[in-house]
Formats: structure tokens, C-alpha cells, sequence
């Protein structure tokens, strides 16, 4: 990537907390440093859990940082009151997993395409029903969808007007968190191909947060790995497959099934479960999985740093290597 | 070709009122082998694996066909018959191993009940048995499985202990509706590891329902793949995913993104 692509958003050591009961802290992402580019299409994988949905809400203010400071085209937004959320939302949108949940089933589609030019007072209904017109063009689906209620839709068209709506007030930055994993594949890739094409014609930067490696290899530029709400790599995305080091991420590769790949191939199965984000030791969270571990894993955190180019990771064990 | 185990025949199976769900199938499951049923939601490959065991949701009947295990139509089976067959024969597990267990009793009272109810032992020689069993399917603190509660264990532990307790009597036939669908990459990785397993350590038969085709490509030695209640085609793993026929396979194969890796490390 061009080094003199404007910084769009920069998270610097984003910390959140939840404070559970017995004055027990779940730390659910842990002092997260990230630049996102202009126009960039970033992924951020990772288990369940991992907090990459987490992050995804922090950056559209739906959650408040405990910790860090989130500078938006400059600005930090991590402590804005209403009223400034209220204009940040115009350039800050987000698109969830499951469509069925986002609409009120009483509602036409049109009422709710019409919605944000009404909220923010930028037209009147009849130009706003055009401009909804225009909008369900460009998500390939015909204007008689405007008077029909969401349960005659099925998940995919329901996944398209939500973009479409994401889309009506031309944000800078769109945040699409597990947007396709609710649909079927052959949905899936209709989806992708309309967020691709969006993107060409928009250069819109989208955050997209899936747990799909196969999906985000295709899709993105570039991937952050999440584990227990810390970093541990930062790669290209069309380098995940060859120069993924961190022990991590070969685990999360190792366990994607491809179609027509090798099927005598033994599953290296990784043992165990994440551990719980609560009672977190001083180590590197990794390490009761990692089949790397060494006494260092244990006592330190490792920091995430710079290998290469474009290449990030935090592995005591690969500090010292030297990746050519 | 092995002989076959199960074999449908022309099965058509309708809900009231509404259109038919599986419409005129006919496919057969050779012994110790995997078959999947692939295909998108609403295709019927849920209603057809659950049609098998009798387990169909309210309203499904079957209006025509044949369901022959071991040279028994179960179609013309009574609840009573079909009974004897759940889970000392035939066993399933389902999408949501956690939904499954009974979130109020601990692992242990469901585990010892469900081998009481196959087998008349005491409480103490079915709770070794689980233990045993648990142990084998990997999750080596068992003991501690047995007196936890199913919110205590992750999506991926539930689903190991359901596999468990849907192999306890070793059936001839296991059959998975969905069964890493919930799960993330590296749990789906250990569940459908376990699964091969269970083919090559006891020679269970199994008939698997996935969405994913990658998974389905792995496990599989045959493929089902069905689209709006009808069997688009069927044959062996390596012939469906490299050599597909229909254009309605060729499609959903496409649709899947593959990963591109190098030489890894």
C-alpha cells in the first residue's frame, strides 16, 4: 500500500473492560493499536470471542472505550457526547450479521431506506422515496421492493437493503461485522460481489470483520488476527497463505477445509479452548496453546512488532527470526 | 462397492399444507462409509436426515417412498419399533450440541439416564461407562464433564459430549445434522476429526448434513446434493467436487471462496 494514503483511522492502545460481578474485569480487547487507510479494505479474523466484534462496535461509538483514544479523519471520537455522535454517524456506518434482526417487521422496506435522509433532515419524503429508488438500484434489487414488508424478503435481499441503507448517506468508513455468515455460500458470494463493487465505485474503507480466512483472503486487502482481545498479526492479505507466522494464524489456516484441497491430509487439530478473557496471566495469551511455547511466552507479553513490510506480529519466538 | 446399509427409495416427504419438502429421493449409504447431504438452507437436506430416525418436526409425513436399514423398511415401523432402533442402532446428533443437553441437569445424570435407557445396568456401572466413553472421544478431564452443567462447556465440548452419548451404544449408523455449523474454525477442525475417527476406529457409518463443502469434500466418500427438495445429483466425493455434472453443483462450489496457501512455515 501507498505510504501517502491518508490515515482514515487510527486506534491507539484501545483498551475495554466489562466489569462483571466480584469486581472480576473481562478484558475484551486489550490495548489494540491499528491504522486504517483510506479506502482500504481491512479484515479482522479471529475465533469467537476473540473480541474482533468488540473492536468493530468501539469504532462506531455503539460502545465506550474504557482505555485508548480512536482518532477519526484526525478527530478523536472515543469521547464524544450525543450530539457529535449524532453527525459522526453520517460518516460512520456498521452492518450486522443476522438481517432478520435489524427490521421492524411492521415497517415497509421504503420507510426504512427513506429513514436516514428524514433523521437528518436532508430532504423531503417524496425526493427521499426517490433517492431510495436510486439506492435499491444499486444494490441490484427493483423498485417494487419499496412496499414490501421484510418477511417477504428472503436473507440475502434483506442483507442488500441493509447495505443500501449503510450506503444512503455516503459514509467514509463502513463496518461489516460477519455480514454474510448468517447467509447461505451462493448468497454469500452474490453479497461480496455487490460489497466488491461497491467499493470499486465508492472507494468506501470497510472494516469487515468475519471469522471466514477462504472469504477474507478474497475480499480484503489487508488482515488483522485477533486472540483473546490482543493483536497477533498483521499481514497482506494475499500473503496469509505463505508468510502467516505466527503460530496462531498457521492454526486458524490449518483448520479451513478446502474444497480441492488435499483430502488425506492430517487435521492438526489444536487442542483445547480459548481461555477465559477474565482471569488473564501476565504471559502471552496464546501460550497454553501454542506448541512454540517457550519460559518467556509465559512471564511476558509479547509486543507486536514489525518483521517486514506490511507484516506485523507479537511472538517472542519469532523476534529474532528473520523472514525473508 | 461395499453392500449398502441404507437405502432410500423414491422418499417424498410433505408438510401440511405447504409444498413438498423432499420430493421423490432416492440415494443409498454403503456400510462404513460418510455420505454428506449438501445443499443451501430450505433444500430438505435437515427434513430428510431427521425422516430416517422418525424425528421429523410437527406436520412432516412421509406420503411416499422407502427407508430400508438393514433390509427393514422403517417407514412401516411403529413408534414402539422405531424406538428400539433410536440410539442402539441408529443415533443422531444435532446442530447445537448445548440446545440438545438439558441445561438444568448436570452431564452426568443425562449421560447415566440416556445408557439406562438402552441398557439395564446399575447407575454406578453406566456412570463408568460414560466416563470411559468421554475419555475415548478425547475430553480427558471426564470426570469433571460429568459434573458440569452444559453452560459450563463450551459449544465445542457439548458437541463432543453429545457425540458421545450418540455413540455410547455403538450404533451402526450416526447420523449429524449439522454438526460444526455452530462452531468456530479450530473446534470444527477437532469435531470433524473426531468424526473420522469414529469411522475408522469403529466403523460407524455415517450420513452427515452440512452447508459446508469443504467439509463436506474432506469427511465425505460420497455426495448428496439437493436443491429445493430435489436430489440434484450423487456420487462419490471425488467425482461431485472435481468432476461435477450439474450446473447447479458447479454453482454452489464456486460460490465457495478457497484458500489460497503457499508453503506454509
Amino acid at each position: 500500500m501507498d505510504k501517502q494514503v491518508k490515515t482514515i483511522l487510527k486506534l491507539e492502545s484501545v483498551s475495554k473492560q466489562y466489569r462483571l460481578e466480584k469486581n472480576q474485569n473481562l478484558i475484551a480487547v486489550n490495548e489494540v493499536s491499528l491504522n486504517l487507510y483510506q479506502g482500504e479494505r481491512l479484515a479482522i479474523v479471529g475465533e469467537s470471542g476473540c473480541g474482533k466484534s468488540t473492536l468493530g462496535k468501539l469504532v462506531t461509538c455503539i460502545e465506550k472505550v474504557s482505555d485508548g483514544k480512536i482518532y477519526f479523519k484526525g478527530k478523536d471520537i472515543s469521547k464524544l457526547q450525543r450530539g457529535q455522535l449524532r453527525e459522526l454517524r453520517q460518516e460512520l456506518q456498521i452492518i450486522f450479521q443476522d438481517p432478520f434482526n435489524v427490521f421492524s417487521p411492521r415497517m415497509k422496506i421504503g420507510a426504512f431506506l427513506n429513514e436516514p435522509f428524514i433523521n437528518y433532515k436532508k430532504m423531503n419524503k417524496n425526493t427521499a422515496r426517490e433517492e431510495s429508488k436510486r439506492m435499491l438500484e444499486a444494490v441490484e434489487l427493483d423498485q417494487s421492493y419499496l412496499d414490501k414488508f421484510p418477511h417477504q424478503l428472503s436473507g440475502g435481499e434483506l442483507q442488500r437493503v441493509v447495505i443500501a441503507r449503510a450506503m444512503a448517506l455516503n459514509p467514509s468508513l463502513i463496518v461489516c461485522d460477519e455480514v454474510t455468515s448468517a447467509l447461505d455460500v451462493s448468497i454469500q458470494k452474490q453479497i461480496i460481489e455487490l460489497l466488491t463493487k461497491i467499493h470499486q465505485e465508492t472507494g468506501m474503507t470497510n472494516l469487515f470483520i468475519s471469522h471466514d480466512l477462504a472469504l477474507v483472503q478474497s475480499f480484503c486487502d489487508r488482515v488483522v488476527v485477533m486472540y483473546l482481545g490482543n493483536i497477533v498479526e498483521v499481514m497482506k492479505s494475499d500473503e496469509l497463505g505463505h508468510t502467516a507466522h505466527h503460530p496462531y494464524t498457521q492454526e486458524l489456516l490449518n483448520s479451513v477445509f478446502s474444497v480441492h484441497g488435499d483430502r488425506k491430509k492430517e487435521i492438526n487439530v489444536l487442542f483445547g479452548e480459548p481461555p477465559s478473557p477474565m482471569n488473564r496471566s501476565g504471559g502471552c495469551p496464546f501460550v497454553k496453546r501454542c506448541v512454540m511455547a517457550c519460559e518467556k511466552c509465559l512471564l511476558k507479553m509479547p509486543e507486536l512488532k514489525k518483521c517486514k513490510d506490511n507484516h506485523l506480529i507479537a511472538c517472542h519466538r519469532l523476534e529474532k527470526c528473520e523472514i525473508k | 462397492m461395499n453392500e449398502k446399509l441404507l437405502e432410500i427409495k423414491n422418499l417424498t416427504i410433505r408438510y401440511h399444507n405447504q409444498k413438498t419438502a423432499v420430493e421423490d429421493v432416492s440415494f443409498n449409504v454403503p456400510q462404513q462409509s460418510i455420505v454428506a447431504i449438501v445443499g443451501e438452507s430450505g433444500s430438505g437436506k435437515s427434513t430428510l436426515i431427521r425422516s430416517i430416525i422418525g424425528l421429523m418436526t410437527s406436520g412432516g409425513t412421509i406420503e411416499s417412498g422407502e427407508i430400508w436399514f438393514q433390509e427393514k423398511n422403517l417407514v412401516t415401523y411403529s413408534n414402539q419399533e422405531m424406538h428400539e432402533i433410536r440410539g442402539n442402532k441408529i443415533s443422531m446428533i444435532f446442530q447445537d450440541g448445548g440446545s440438545y443437553l438439558d441445561s438444568k441437569k448436570k452431564i452426568g445424570y443425562q449421560f447415566v439416564e440416556t445408557i439406562r435407557s438402552h441398557l439395564k445396568i446399575s447407575k454406578i456401572a453406566a456412570r463408568e461407562k460414560a466416563i470411559e466413553m468421554l475419555k475415548q472421544l478425547c475430553l480427558c478431564d471426564a470426570e469433571r464433564v460429568m459434573n458440569a452443567y452444559p453452560f459450563m462447556l463450551s459449544g465445542g465440548m457439548c458437541q463432543r459430549v453429545a457425540i458421545a452419548m450418540g455413540m455410547t451404544m455403538n450404533p451402526q449408523l450416526l447420523l449429524a445434522d449439522e454438526p460444526t455449523s455452530a462452531l468456530d474454525v479450530t473446534i470444527q477442525a477437532q469435531v470433524v476429526r473426531q468424526m473420522a475417527e469414529l469411522r475408522n476406529d469403529y466403523g460407524t457409518t455415517i450420513l452427515l448434513v452440512t452447508h459446508n463443502m469443504g467439509v463436506a469434500a474432506y469427511l465425505a466418500d460420497y455426495v448428496v446434493v439437493m436443491k429445493a427438495g430435489q436430489l440434484v445429483e450423487w456420487g462419490a466425493c471425488d467425482q461431485i467436487i472435481d468432476h461435477p455434472q450439474d450446473p447447479y453443483t458447479r454453482q454452489l462450489l464456486s460460490a465457495v471462496p478457497e484458500l489460497k496457501v503457499g508453503c506454509v512455515g
